[in-house]
């Protein structure tokens, strides 16, 4: 069976490069509080629209790179992006039709989900004393969504990523 | 059903093909995760990868900073020359006065060890240092951890002691051969043993999350603590070296009914403001009296 040809990969990693970069760049701390999640916004947009290519080993080693990045313990964030990319994986022919605040309402939903089982790890692992605010990215992620999701399909337009 | 649509060319994309193998690969993956974050938070395993993993992506850190260098950098750049020269006579005044002060200290080191070694004392131990830069500040809100730009090869080991100009600052996490990650004392995770300089009471500082202060935990309401009390490490926990200062009691609030004292300490080390720090080294050899007026100046970088 012959599958068409993976096409201008490169505009994927970079654009996940770019994520991780944001998601590291030192603010202060009341803006890093509601620092989106970059990465998963960028995880999730590449697995629904090419996710017969961007699938669950996608997310789980770009998981697993965020770890090492952000110094967490390894399996915390892919464990987190292993969830993204099967709740969306599962939705993802519903999401594509979406219109915009319906997506932005969804991508609430499921970064909402991994910060929740960011939170339940690290309180397992007894790393500081949790609070609500944790959940704080996930509402800008979905204020941003609209934006990264038009900036993502216009690159993958004009470089013909499949 | 099957046999023609094997000799013709798919021409759509086949997106029902992995369906069945979801699961498996979710379940599978998931498994490995759950594996991961056992090994990783009960042993050492994964440390030596984790390090040589940390270098190769230190490249991301260093360009996430670049905007604030930047800053920095142009900052300088437009400062005007009368600003600099102001800050050059309050600098060289302060020079000064601490140079005068070393003069002093280099016979008082003398004649400290010349006591102690009359006292039979068993340990003179003298601290080296290296100063390092913080080079990135750890992206996780909650947690009070920054990069710094010495590692393994500088000769930086984990449980590593880091002081800045004004007093204890933390302690060296993990390291990679080119930096290390250094966890703040006022982590919720840190600890530090410390003694009331004033009365030698021992007690435990723990860190709350706050930026500039930390806490006295069981610290009964009738200790001899009063507020301003200077706090220094008591070098009990193989941390932190003896003698330095942590900070100062801020607030003490005794509670009717409570049997511990709250006790606020207000840190001497800027911990969010500095950018240059110190490595602590401890060299445990025994230092002859008659080196001792020398000690200073090797201590200098």
């Amino acid at each position: 069976m012959s599958i068409q040809k993976a096409n201008a990969h490169w505009v994927v990693w970079f654009s996940l490069l770019g994520a991780f970069l944001l998601s590291i760049v030192p603010l202060p701390a009341w803006i890093s509080i509601a620092r989106p999640s970059w990465v998963a916004m960028v995880v999730l947009y590449w697995v629904m629209a090419l996710p017969e290519r961007f699938g669950l080993f996608f997310a789980f080693f770009t998981g697993l790179l965020m770890d090492v990045v952000l110094g967490t313990t390894f399996g915390q964030n892919s464990m987190g992006l292993l969830l993204v990319a099967v709740i969306v994986l599962g939705l993802h022919r519903r999401l594509r039709m979406f219109p915009w605040w319906q997506q932005a309402f969804m991508v609430f939903v499921i970064v909402g989900f991994y910060q929740l089982l960011n939170l339940w790890i690290r309180s397992a692992l007894g790393r500081t004393p949790p609070t609500l605010w944790y959940l704080a990215p996930a509402l800008t992620s979905a204020a941003f969504w609209p934006w990264v999701s038009i900036i993502l399909s216009s690159l993958r337009r004009d470089f013909r990523v499949t | 059903m099957s046999s023609p649509c094997k000799s013709q060319e798919p021409a759509i994309k086949p997106i029902f093909s992995q369906q069945q193998s979801l699961a498996t690969r979710f379940v599978f993956l998931l498994l490995i995760c759950i594996a991961l974050l056992f090994v990783d938070h009960r042993y050492h395993y994964l440390s030596t990868a984790r390090s040589w993993l940390t270098m190769v992506v230190t490249p991301l850190q260093w360009i996430s900073d670049l905007p604030s260098r930047a800053f920095s950098t142009a900052d300088e750049l437009v400062t005007s020359r009368s600003e600099l020269l102001e800050e050059n006579t309050r600098l060289k005044a302060r020079n000064l006065i601490l140079e005068q002060k070393v003069q002093k200290l280099a016979s008082l080191t003398a004649q400290n060890l010349r006591l102690k070694e009359l006292l039979n004392s068993s340990e003179l131990v003298d601290e080296q240092v290296l100063v390092a830069e913080i080079i990135g500040v750890d992206p996780d809100p909650y947690a009070h951890i920054v990069t710094i730009n010495k590692g393994s090869s500088d000769g930086v080991f984990r449980g590593q002691a880091i002081v800045d100009a004004h007093g204890v600052m933390g302690q060296v996490v993990a390291v990679n051969p080119v930096s290390s990650k250094v966890m703040l004392v006022t982590d919720t995770a840190s600890r530090v043993p410390v003694q009331v300089n004033r009365s030698g009471y021992r007690a435990i500082a723990v860190g709350t999350g706050s930026k500039d202060s930390m806490e006295l935990v069981h610290i009964p309401d009738t200790v001899d603590i009063r507020e301003g009390d200077l706090l220094t490490s008591s070098g009990l926990g193989q941390i932190y070296p003896v003698g330095y200062p942590l900070g100062k009691v801020r607030k003490i609030v005794h509670t009717p009914g409570e049997a511990f004292a709250k006790i606020e300490v207000q840190l001497m080390a800027e911990v969010n403001r500095t950018r240059f720090v110190l490595l602590v080294f401890r060299s445990d050899e025994e230092i002859d009296p008659e080196e001792a007026p020398e000690l200073n100046q090797e201590e200098g970088l």
